[in-house]
C-alpha cells in the first residue's frame, strides 16, 4: 500500500509525436469483489479523474470507473515539446496527487 | 394472495429482471445505454458503427482482470471531443473515457481493463457535432475480473 498513488511517466519518440506511457500505483477496488476468505464486500476504492497537464496547459484528461484494472496504465501521443508534464489523479476516497516529468524530445 | 395478486407480483419481477439488476451475484450497477447516458453522453441511437475506429484485444483473455485494449481513429482530431472504452456486459459498461485536445496530435489510447465474462468492447468516438463512432471486438473471457 505504501506505493498507492505513486506513478511512472516515461516517454519515447515515435514519427513525429511522443509516446507517453503511464503506470499509477492504485488497487482500482471496483466495489463489486468479495473478500475470498471472509465473504465481506470489498468496498470500491479507484481513480475516477486524471489530468494531464503540459507546461500547466491541459492537454488531456481522463475519467474512469473501477473497470480499470489494478495499477492502470495510460498509453497516448502528445505534440512534441519541451517542458514539464504534470499529472494530477484522485480517487473515490478523495485523495489527490500529482507527478511531473521534465520532457526534453 | 388470490391469483391476480400473484399474476402482478410475476409481472414486476419480470420487469424488474429485464433492467438487468442481477449479475450473477455481482450486482448489475448500469445496462448499457444507461452507462452511455451517464458517463458519455450518448445513447446506442446516436451512435453509428464506423471502420473508421478500430478496437484491439485479445481474442481470448485468461484473466479478466487484465485485458489490454487500444482504441485508435482515423479521424481528424479536431473533429473530436472523446474516446471511449466500454465493456458492454460488465456491472459498470463504463470504463475510461479520454479527453482529446488540440495538443493531441493521433487519436489513440491503450489501457488495461476488467471484464466480468465473455463480451464486447466496445471502442467509442465522440464528435464535437454530438454524435458517436463505434467499433466492437469480442473478447472470450475465461475467468472473469469483476467478482
Amino acid at each position: 500500500m505504501g506505493l498507492i498513488g505513486r506513478a511512472i511517466i516515461r516517454y519515447r519518440r515515435e514519427g513525429d509525436y511522443l509516446l507517453f506511457n503511464v503506470v499509477i500505483f492504485h488497487p482500482m477496488e471496483p466495489g463489486t469483489r468479495k473478500d475470498p476468505v471472509t465473504g465481506k464486500k470489498i468496498p470500491a476504492h479507484y481513480l475516477t479523474k486524471l489530468e494531464v497537464k503540459f507546461n500547466g496547459k491541459r492537454v488531456a484528461s481522463f475519467r474512469m470507473s473501477g473497470g480499470v484494472s489494478k495499477n492502470p496504465v495510460f498509453t497516448f501521443y502528445l505534440k512534441p515539446q519541451k517542458g514539464k508534464i504534470t499529472l494530477e489523479y484522485e480517487d473515490n476516497k478523495g485523495n489527490k496527487w500529482r507527478a511531473e516529468k521534465e520532457v526534453n524530445p | 394472495m388470490n391469483r391476480r395478486d400473484f399474476i402482478k407480483l410475476v409481472g414486476v419481477g419480470l420487469v424488474l429482471g429485464g433492467t438487468g439488476v442481477s449479475f450473477g451475484d455481482i450486482p448489475r450497477f448500469y445496462t448499457l445505454e444507461e452507462a452511455l447516458r451517464k458517463f458519455a453522453g450518448l445513447s446506442k441511437k446516436k451512435l453509428v458503427k464506423s471502420n473508421k475506429v478500430k478496437v484491439i484485444a485479445p481474442n481470448l483473455a485468461e484473466d479478466g482482470a487484465n485485458v489490454k485494449v487500444e482504441v485508435l481513429a482515423n479521424l481528424d482530431p479536431k473533429k473530436v471531443e472523446a474516446l471511449y472504452i466500454f465493456s458492454d456486459d460488465n456491472p459498470n459498461p463504463f470504463i475510461l473515457e479520454f479527453k482529446v485536445s488540440p495538443y493531441i496530435p493521433k487519436l489513440y489510447v491503450k489501457t488495461r481493463i476488467k471484464m466480468a465474462k465473455t463480451s464486447y468492447v466496445r471502442g467509442i468516438v465522440k464528435l464535437k457535432n454530438g454524435k458517436g463512432l463505434y467499433n466492437l471486438k469480442k473478447v472470450e473471457v475465461v475467468a472473469g475480473g469483476c467478482g
